[in-house]
């Protein structure tokens, strides 16, 4: 920062500059008259001159904290609260004014709050609450407001138990302004140590509510700032609040007529009572009202909190999502997005960003044209970007956002391939944030699903050794989508695509994952094996041979009947098994020497599941499959079946209740004629 | 302070004229069932002929006195063929047909989205609407456009110069179609009051732009404290704004100065009305013979008047009884007004307590301050050399302020707008911009 | 001849009526108080109250220090204004960068009225040039204020107006409404905006039809166009 280094640029020569020393001079000496031994008189003058040179000045408010004012200051206030006596005259401006100028050191320049918080003065201001004289009360609440609203406030120390009483106490005051001033402070309680319950432990939510019905707007704002800050993901306040009808009934009355800062307040407040699970029916239809105000919202100004109540509105509902779709939100969000950092002040750039991406994620999760829309307006490229982002919260929304562009197919081959989103992607999988990592395996689930030139850029940029990494996490989540992102990337992968994968996902870690404790990973496990198998022999080959046909025999485990494996785990297996029977004589002789035979006989039997007959009907079907050069095997194969009952069951099946089952059926019998 | 601005501009809106509130089972289109709440209804027929539709309209015409009317449907089921039309439609409207497909009639259609007016063929203008789907139709009185919203969201305008008085109509075409209607008993999807909200901050802003002599505010209460002879606010005024202008000056010249009319204000306050008599006939000793001439018949008899009441108000009764027998007859058959006047006045003597009597308000200091009004207005005139063309023109005996002027002129041309809109659109009123 | 107005006033409501005629005496006065009260003029109020019968629902005494404000901005007393303002309420200055930037240069214009040229400068230099270093708009006017001290007599100068009683009133008018706007008051006196939308009107019943009619020019005394009184009467 520089102080009165140069002049106004058009006024030449002409006028004498002073010179930078001079104006800190008349500061070292106004400090110094502030000090101890100085008579109250001539203290209390200079300390209000002092007071009107800084309000609303930075250079000069620079200047003074540089000199050590703010020290001075708040000596001044400790020492006029540590006499036991009342205060008299002098003393009470001296404490006014002391309030005030620490106030507005705080306001507008971080040194100044920094030295503000370093004085210990938040400890002096909270006491003053308790005063008996209002002036001092509103004095010191406007003071502390500042500070907890300056850029520093996040490094204040949480208010104790007893300034939160305090403030709560002036919430009912008559001077409405000041009990205004009181619930701002107490918003931000929320916002930066999350005190809500403290403050609830105390009634403090009721005496907040009260000032939404007050005539003066100022205090319905502050009011209704503390309501957002203290039922924001609390579920237990939300439901507070909205059990109270007269409450929410005047929240939605400012939310269609008030200006456009009381309109987004009542939205934030409304959108945290409606957006609680199981919240009742006529609160959660308030989302749907809210819905066209929040849009127009995002039309008139760009405020940080609408992206973030839009997203909140829409979370887990279609139709309000294809809504807002409608009404062109995602080319407004795109459009606001793409010129992010000019249209936010710097400390909400992130808190912008984060919901913009996520409410542009949370709209195109099901809907292709919103996902069309993004890439038209070429929104792709910033989101990859934001996928590298240095703040977590931005990576996680970004993450979320490239969720749902991928998956659309149309998405990938384009715009996110060209993007290269697979780079940021994958190192996201390593990301400190389980959040983030989680997402970005979904994401990747999706993106290797189908189009192979995506899927050769993962495996050389080394996804699968992070996937694989993941698939031994003690996070279920995580080992799931790793282990499904590698089932999708082996769908109908060619051979060498399938080598690259196990050789970075190791044997043993393909049977642990079949072994897994989560049925729901184990599942994905399966379904490796049975993509791996899926093809030609040599594709086969790999897997019986491992340890002797150790995963046949884990096949072999999970299909038998005492296994408890679900419908779901044996329709895989039974598919797996199917597909080795479609290779050579040898794997088809594996089976049928196996114990798997009988467990494929009780899956015919299974009444449950026809998947399940389906399948196990497959497997007959390849096993009896002639070959025009080795008809004998097939034979032999034929008779072992015949023996152990197969033709019996399959000829009392050919009624099955499902089609499916009865044109397997049908078909598997014909090789035993 | 903002808050309560915002409610009583919620009430504002709403029309003094009735306004739709459930269907008119009195005479609908067939094919057609209403619920018992008539609000909701349903096609049974089965629509195969272009003259098989059954369209049913509100109970009243969209009011004329709003600035944005509007209303919605709700398609519960889309039927068959999903045939729904929504919009407005004149009295004479035939209700086996679309509103749209005839004249003075406008609809949206839910088949192909399209706007329909007066023909059998649409216009491309919306998305189509199938069940589940609210759609509103509004209409702009002082714009005199229709709209059309779905899910909430504003789809532009679809017809302007709208004309006729219109009714809220719906149109029904195939089997099992069930609409709902909401005339504004429960919450709109739309968000209308946000609309009104923004209008009305459209308007206010331009009404911003307009540029008034810097000083015109000071100058017009100025001259309205002159007029009215508040001299002591006047000067504080002065001085509180540190306007040191000397008016005694050209106030010498007239037939009486502010400082007189002042005076005569403060007594009359005071009950003191010969005080105000005498000083009258002081500054123009012609007046002491000639009190029915204009411009002071009216002062004098108000004067005469005025004193009748400070006696009842004395409980001087008899003292009362004698001045009218003497005074009230110099008065008498000069007009209708002024003989309809002292009938009510002397009727206070049938009452034992004058004051909560129907004539009851000739008792209050609000009768005092208007008779102190009419008596310096006759000072004002008289003490005009030049006598001001408007006040005479506009047919009124007493002059204006510039302020009362600028007023009236306000009510007239708002006036005219409307008229000019075929009286459509919200009715000014002068009071809301006071209170 | 006749008014135009009577013949084509629709008169179907009361209250429309009455604004034909004329309007209640009561509502008018109403409109002088509450000007009165919203800028200010608090001895005034209280004249008006006593003489007028008017009352109000705002407590005089509590516009007391806005007046004492108000007076000392257009006695020149900047200072004095300032030190006011952040006894009631040191925020209006803090956040009202405009605000704050006006009254320094206030102070500036009053050092320059008082010929105090050396002491101008150093304020203008000490206190104004960052906040002109902040906003250009502010460096303009900054510059434009400095321009009095190149002319012998200010007075006849092309930036004569900073030195004018207008400059001092506007001044004192947006302190006031920052005051009023901080204490959820209504900023604005109704009678500019009734004045403004007369003008407005009168714009937009000229767009909506060729008739002429008596149109109010002088907003100060209320003189209305004679000539297009004329052009309907003739038949």
């Amino acid at each position: 920062m520089t102080v009165m280094e140069e002049g106004p640029s058009s006024s030449g020569g002409a006028i004498y500059v002073p010179h930078e020393s001079f104006v800190r001079k008349r500061a070292e000496e106004a400090v110094g008259e502030l000090k101890e031994g100085v008579e109250p008189a001539k203290k209390k003058s200079t300390l209000r001159a002092l007071r009107n040179e800084i309000i609303g000045d930075r250079t000069k408010k620079f200047t003074f904290v540089k000199e050590g004012a703010v020290q001075a200051v708040s000596k001044i206030l400790r020492d006029a609260l540590a006499k036991p006596a009342g205060f008299d005259a002098t003393t009470t401006d001296l404490v006014i004014q002391s309030a005030a100028t620490l106030g507005s050191f705080s306001c507008g320049l971080e040194l100044g709050a920094e030295a503000v918080i370093e004085s210990g003065a938040v400890t002096d201001l909270t006491q003053l609450l308790g005063s008996s004289d209002t002036r001092l009360v509103t004095a010191a609440a406007r003071a502390l407001r500042l500070l907890f609203q300056s850029s520093r406030a996040s490094t204040l120390a949480p208010l104790s138990d007893s300034a939160i009483l305090l403030l709560i106490k002036l919430l009912p005051l008559e001077d409405e302004l000041t009990a205004g001033v009181s619930a701002s402070i107490l918003a931000k309680c929320c916002e930066i140590h999350g005190q809500q319950d403290r403050i609830q432990s105390f009634g403090g939510l009721k005496a907040v509510m009260r000032l939404l019905q007050s005539k003066l707007n100022k205090v319905q704002e502050a009011g209704m700032e503390c309501v957002a800050a203290m039922t924001s993901e609390n579920k237990e306040l939300a439901t507070f609040v909205s059990m109270d009808t007269e409450a929410v009934s005047t929240l939605l009355k400012l939310s269609k007529t008030g200006s456009s800062s009381t309109k987004l307040l009542a939205c934030r407040c409304i959108t945290s009572i409606s957006t609680q699970p199981d919240a009742p029916e006529e609160i959660e239809k308030l989302r749907m009202h809210l819905l066209p105000v929040v849009i127009k919202l995002l039309k008139q100004a760009y405020h940080p909190h609408v992206p973030h109540v839009l997203a909140r509105l829409l979370y887990d509902k279609q139709k309000l999502q294809k809504i807002a779709y409608d009404s062109n939100a995602v080319s407004m969000l795109t459009a606001w997005l793409l010129e992010a950092p000019g249209a936010s002040p710097p400390q909400d750039q992130k808190y912008v960003k984060e919901g913009l991406l996520t409410a542009i994620g949370i709209i195109s999760l099901h809907n292709e044209d919103a996902r069309r829309s993004v890439i038209e307006l070429k929104g792709i490229r910033t989101i990859v970007d934001a996928l590298r982002d240095e703040d977590e919260r931005v990576r996680a929304a970004a993450c979320l956002c490239a969720k749902s562009l991928s998956r659309s197919r149309m998405a990938i081959k384009s715009s996110l391939f060209d993007a290269k989103i697979d780079g940021p992607l994958l190192s996201l999988l390593s990301d400190p944030s389980p959040q983030v990592q989680q997402t970005a395996s979904a994401t990747l689930c999706n993106l290797v699903l189908s189009f192979n030139p995506m899927k050769e850029n993962i495996l050389a940029a080394g996804g699968v050794r992070e996937l694989a990494m993941l698939s031994k996490s003690m996070d279920s989540i995580l080992r799931l989508h790793s282990t499904w992102a590698i089932k999708n990337l082996l769908c109908r992968a060619n051979r060498r695509i399938k080598e690259r994968v196990m050789e970075e996902l190791t044997w043993p870690q393909l049977l642990t994952l079949l072994n897994d404790s989560e049925p729901d990973v184990q599942i994905q496990a399966v379904t490796i094996v049975r993509n791996l198998v899926f093809g030609k022999m040599e594709d086969i080959e790999p897997v019986v041979q491992y340890k002797n046909g150790e995963v046949l025999s884990i096949l072999e485990r999970l299909l038998s009947p005492s296994s408890g494996s679900s419908a779901k785990i044996r329709e895989h297996a039974i598919y797996a098994v199917s597909n080795i029977c479609s290779g050579s004589d040898k794997h088809k002789d594996m089976i049928i020497q196996s114990m798997i035979l009988s467990s494929v006989l009780q899956c015919l039997r299974d009444e449950q599941s026809s998947e399940l007959r389906v399948a196990a009907a497959w497997v007959i079907i390849n096993l009896t499959w002639k070959d025009a050069d080795d008809e004998a095997s097939a034979k032999a194969r034929i008779e072992r079946l015949r023996q152990m009952g197969f033709e019996d069951q399959l000829e009392s099946m050919k009624d099955d209740s499902s089609l499916d089952v009865k044109d397997r059926v049908v078909e598997a019998l014909r090789s035993f004629k | 302070m903002l808050g309560s601005q915002a409610k009583n501009r919620m009430i504002e809106t709403m029309a003094k004229e009735p306004s739709p509130s459930q269907l008119n089972t009195a005479n609908y289109g067939n094919f057609l069932k209403v619920s018992k709440d008539k609000l909701s209804v349903q096609y049974i027929g089965k629509g195969s002929h272009s003259n098989d539709v059954g369209a049913i309209q509100a109970d009243s015409p969209v009011p004329s006195d709003v600035l944005v009317y509007y209303y919605e449907v709700h398609v519960r089921d889309a039927g068959e063929r999903g045939v729904i039309a929504v919009g407005f439609a004149d009295f004479h409207f035939r209700l086996s047909r679309q509103p749209g497909w005839e004249p003075n009639s406008y609809g949206y259609h839910a088949d192909d989205g399209n706007k329909f007016h007066n023909s059998g063929k649409g216009e491309e203008y919306g998305p189509s609407f199938v069940q589940g789907d609210t759609v509103g139709a509004g209409i702009h009185l002082e714009n005199r456009d229709i709209f059309f919203t779905k899910n909430g969201k504003k789809l532009g305008v679809a017809f302007s110069n709208v004309k006729a008085t219109l009714f809220p109509t719906v149109g029904l075409h195939s089997q099992n179609e069930h609409v709902e209607v909401n005339f504004g008993a429960k919450p709109f999807q739309f968000d209308i009051e946000g609309m009104i909200a923004e209008e009305r901050e459209q308007r206010q802003f331009a009404v911003l732009q307009s540029e008034i002599p810097a000083n015109a505010c000071h100058n017009i209460v100025c001259s309205y404290l002159k007029h009215y002879g508040y001299a002591d606010t006047l000067k504080a005024f002065d001085e509180d704004s540190f306007k040191d202008q000397l008016r005694s000056n050209e106030e010498n010249l007239q037939a009486f100065s502010l400082e007189d009319r002042k005076r005569v204000r403060n007594m009359l306050f005071e009950g003191n009305i010969e005080g105000a008599r005498q000083l009258l006939i002081g500054r123009q000793p012609q007046l002491a013979h000639s009190q029915t001439e204009t411009p002071f018949l009216d002062a004098f008899f108000h004067l005469s008047v005025q004193q009748f009441i400070e006696l009842l108000r004395q409980e001087k009764i008899s003292e009362a009884v004698e001045h009218a027998r003497t005074s009230f007859s110099t008065f008498q058959g000069h007009s209708d007004q002024i003989d309809q006047h002292l009938e009510d006045v002397l009727a206070l003597l049938a009452y034992k307590d004058p004051y909560t009597s129907p004539m009851g308000y000739l008792m209050t200091t609000t009768q005092r301050e208007a008779v102190a009004d009419a008596i310096n207005s006759a000072m004002l005139e008289a003490s005009s050399n030049v006598p001001t063309p408007y006040a005479s023109s506009g047919g009124s005996k007493t002059s204006k302020s510039v302020l009362e002027k600028i007023l009236v002129q306000l009510c007239r041309v708002q006036a005219e707008i409307r008229r000019k809109n075929e009286n459509k659109g919200e009715i000014f009123n002068l009071e809301d911009h006071i209170a | 001849m006749k008014d135009f107005w009577s013949e084509d006033g629709p008169g179907s409501s009361t209250s429309s009526k009455e604004g034909f005629a004329g309007v209640k005496k009561e509502r008018m006065n109403r409109l002088i108080m509450n000007f009165f009260v919203t800028e200010g003029y608090v001895d005034a109020a209280r004249e008006f109250e006593r003489e007028s019968g008017t009352t109000t629902e705002v407590n005089l005494e509590t516009i007391k220090d806005r007046m004492l404000i108000r007076r000392a901005v257009q006695k020149g007393e900047v200072e004095d204004a300032i030190d006011r303002v952040n006894d009631l309420n040191p925020e209006i200055l803090e956040h009202d960068s405009k605000l704050f930037f006006h009254l320094q240069q206030q102070r500036l214009i009053e050092l320059i009225r008082r010929k105090e040229v050396d002491k101008a400068l150093l304020f203008a230099q000490e206190y104004l040039a960052p906040l002109g270093e902040e906003n250009p708009g502010f460096l303009e006017e900054l510059e434009r204020t400095l321009a009095l001290l190149a002319f012998e007599d200010p007075l006849v100068s092309p930036v004569k107006d900073l030195l004018g009683v207008q400059r001092r009133q506007q001044a004192a008018s947006e302190l006031n409404s920052a005051i009023l706007h901080a204490q959820c008051q209504e900023k604005e006196p109704k009678l500019p905006n009734l004045i403004k939308l007369l003008k407005w009107s009168q714009n937009r019943l000229d767009d909506l039809s060729d008739t002429s009619y008596p149109k109010i020019e002088n907003f100060e005394t209320g003189e209305t166009s004679r000539s297009s009184l004329q052009t309907p009467m003739v038949e």
